[in-house]
């Protein structure tokens, strides 16, 4: 098996809080291949946002890594890494609100080569065509112009493609997309998919792709991770998951999509929510919610188990298969 | 550019009701001025002449325009205590209170800029914290009360600087420079706690913002995120703060002028209000006022350079 590009290995990450320290992620495990696009899915509050921040460094300062390991490259990432050299260049980030991403004193131009400036020694010139070049592979016409804008001169979906032409300009091994099309009206998002498609496939980058809708997911992802309550529940490829879902979690996301077919139905939603972080206990996280729940749910975490790439941590998969938990979350962690 | 004729405009607005109210009020105001020159000795046909000679025979209307016309030109007649026009009175003591504000100014840029962005950058350490502490001493103190423990200070007790009084430029540079630190120091300690504060507070707002999160993702350094991002977006509102200390220096230094006997603008205003010079008074509360509202306008320029979207909201 060759390198994966970045693994995170049990990574746990707490918050600080005035009446203790919670868990927000736990004992979150996956890896992302070459020129793999892998999503991330789940509700508000579920950790995505929060596993790109610990994927770069950037959590905010009552929130602290407190478990695990990352690698990029092979390489381990930690508090001794310099994350300078990292961010910008190896891995970039992509942020959900365009509207505020972009400092509003400042020309595009500026903002679009800061990263230019910080990890190569092109000219100001270089720098400039370097840009211009990006620009136009996101989509984006009167690139000139656009270089001495200033960000509220444009549009939410300009603004978009100037973030992810900004994220691209480095050329990074990955990106990570936080949401990126959360924020934009259907048409504009169609549109910015599509660029992250083909931009994707022509540079040979990875991406790290976070969204609550599973649309999108489908649309562009090779595989994706289900989170829930800071834990991964199910993972595998798109086409697996999304058709042989194992987890009573990802059916019930599925089963809440709106489709042409189901006009005139009332629409299915997963009743209740997710726990607080204040109130996260030992068992299955989705227990309360869940409507095959059984006594074992409430007492044991259920370890995350499967094969052939597609895992899921719910104790209906011991059953079903007849597996031993203990063999098969063995066999899991050798595999990872 | 609308933006900039509306202020314009509303600034012409103010001036005119600002002069109005100065001119009414001294009019209704009672004593009667040729009376007051010629002593309650004064009988009727030396009031009428002396009325006429100073022009207060003509009606109202006619005596505001030529006040207010007086005002542009310089030409505000004469200051009944010095027996001289009040344009020359002023010419004297311009230059005192403009070196005592514009070095207070300065001293409250050059300390308050630097502090507050190290105060920021270092919160959880326990000096910003006791500088935090500090801040909040100073805007407590009122500015004589600094100006008295400065002169006990470092002019009776330590004989570094003058106690009081004011050497000229003209007369000895080293000597003139000394005998203003003090005072602008007395300005300036609120003044630059005010700031520091402020603008603490303003780049804390600004750190938690999602531009400085994009500008880390792509590896800025984190001073190079402080300078080049988040203080620029910090400084917007400081800038308003600003204004307002510039207007309040003068103000400031009425206090602090008495305080030093520094014969400035700020002593001549108490001077002209004890021994009731009422062109005198008219004239100083006229250019204070214009004053202020030159300096609404020159912040609002700066608005313009520094941030771009209001040249587009036109």
């Amino acid at each position: 098996m060759t390198q994966p590009l970045f693994e995170m290995i049990d990574v746990d990450v707490a918050f600080h809080l005035k009446d203790g320290t919670y868990k927000a992620l736990d004992g979150i495990s996956f890896e992302i291949q070459q020129n793999e696009i892998v999503g991330i899915v789940g509700e508000s509050g579920c950790g995505k946002s929060l596993t790109s921040l610990t994927m770069m460094n950037l959590l905010h300062r009552s929130s602290e890594r407190t478990a695990g390991k990352m690698r990029l490259n092979g390489k381990v990432l930690n508090e001794q890494t310099d994350w300078h050299q990292i961010r910008g260049n190896e891995m970039a980030m992509i942020f959900q609100e365009p509207m505020t991403a972009l400092n509003p004193l400042m020309t595009i131009g500026k903002q679009m080569t800061e990263s230019l400036k910080q990890h190569t020694n092109l000219s100001k010139n270089e720098r400039k065509e370097k840009a211009y070049e990006v620009m136009r592979e996101v989509g984006l016409s009167r690139v000139e112009t656009l270089y001495r804008s200033y960000p509220h001169e444009l549009s939410g979906g300009m603004r978009q493609r100037v973030v992810i032409a900004m994220a691209l300009i480095n050329e990074p091994d990955l990106i990570i997309a936080d949401e990126p099309t959360t924020a934009l009206d259907v048409t504009i998002q169609a549109q910015i998919l599509h660029v992250f498609k083909s931009v994707m496939k022509k540079r040979q980058s990875s991406l790290v792709f976070i969204s609550h809708d599973l649309g999108v997911i489908k649309e562009i992802c090779d595989r994706v991770i289900v989170m829930y309550a800071g834990r991964i529940i199910e993972t595998g490829a798109v086409e697996d998951v999304f058709s042989h879902p194992k987890h009573p979690y990802t059916k019930g996301l599925l089963r809440a999509i709106p489709t042409y077919s189901k006009r005139g139905y009332p629409l299915y939603t997963i009743p209740g929510t997710v726990p607080p972080l204040q109130e996260r206990k030992n068992g299955c996280l989705f227990v309360d919610r869940c409507a095959e729940r059984m006594p074992q749910c409430i007492v044991d975490r259920p370890f995350i188990t499967g094969e052939l790439g597609h895992y899921a941590s719910c104790h209906l998969i011991y059953e079903e298969d007849g597996v031993d938990a203990d063999d098969s979350a063995r066999k899991c962690l050798q595999n990872i | 550019m609308k933006r900039l004729t509306y202020k314009l405009l509303s600034s012409i607005l103010t001036l005119f009701i600002v002069t109005l109210l100065i001119f009414f009020m001294f009019q209704v105001l009672p004593g009667n001025p040729a009376q007051i020159i010629l002593g309650i000795d004064a009988d009727e046909a030396q009031i009428k002449q002396l009325e006429q000679k100073l022009g207060l025979d003509e009606p109202l209307t006619t005596r505001y325009m030529q006040w207010v016309q007086g005002i542009f030109t310089g030409d505000l007649g004469e200051s009944l205590k010095y027996q001289m026009p009040v344009i020359d009175v002023l010419k004297q003591r311009v230059p005192v209170t403009l070196a005592l504000a514009l070095s207070s100014l300065v001293l409250t840029a050059l300390l308050a800029i630097p502090l507050g962005i190290f105060i920021a950058m270092k919160q959880d350490k326990w000096y910003a914290f006791v500088l935090n502490l500090f801040t909040q001493l100073g805007i407590a103190i009122p500015s004589f009360w600094f100006g008295f423990l400065l002169i006990y200070l470092f002019g009776v007790k330590l004989g570094w600087f003058p106690t009081f009084g004011y050497t000229a430029w003209s007369e000895n540079p080293m000597q003139a420079i000394r005998s203003f630190i003090l005072p602008s120091v007395a300005i300036a300690v609120s003044n630059i706690a005010v700031v520091v504060r402020y603008l603490r507070n303003t780049i804390l707002d600004q750190t938690t913002m999602d531009y400085v999160r994009t500008a880390k993702s792509k590896g800025v350094k984190d001073h190079q995120v402080m300078s080049r991002h988040i203080v620029r977006n910090a400084f917007i509102p400081v800038l308003t703060i600003m204004g307002m200390i510039v207007a309040d220096t003068i103000a400031g230094s009425i206090i602090i002028e008495n305080v030093f006997a520094l014969p400035g603008l700020g002593s001549l205003l108490i001077q002209s209000i004890t021994s009731r010079d009422f062109p005198l008074i008219q004239a100083l509360v006229s250019y204070i006022a214009i004053f202020v509202i030159v300096i609404n306008i020159v912040i609002d320029l700066l608005y313009r350079i520094i941030d771009p979207r209001i040249k587009k909201k036109g």
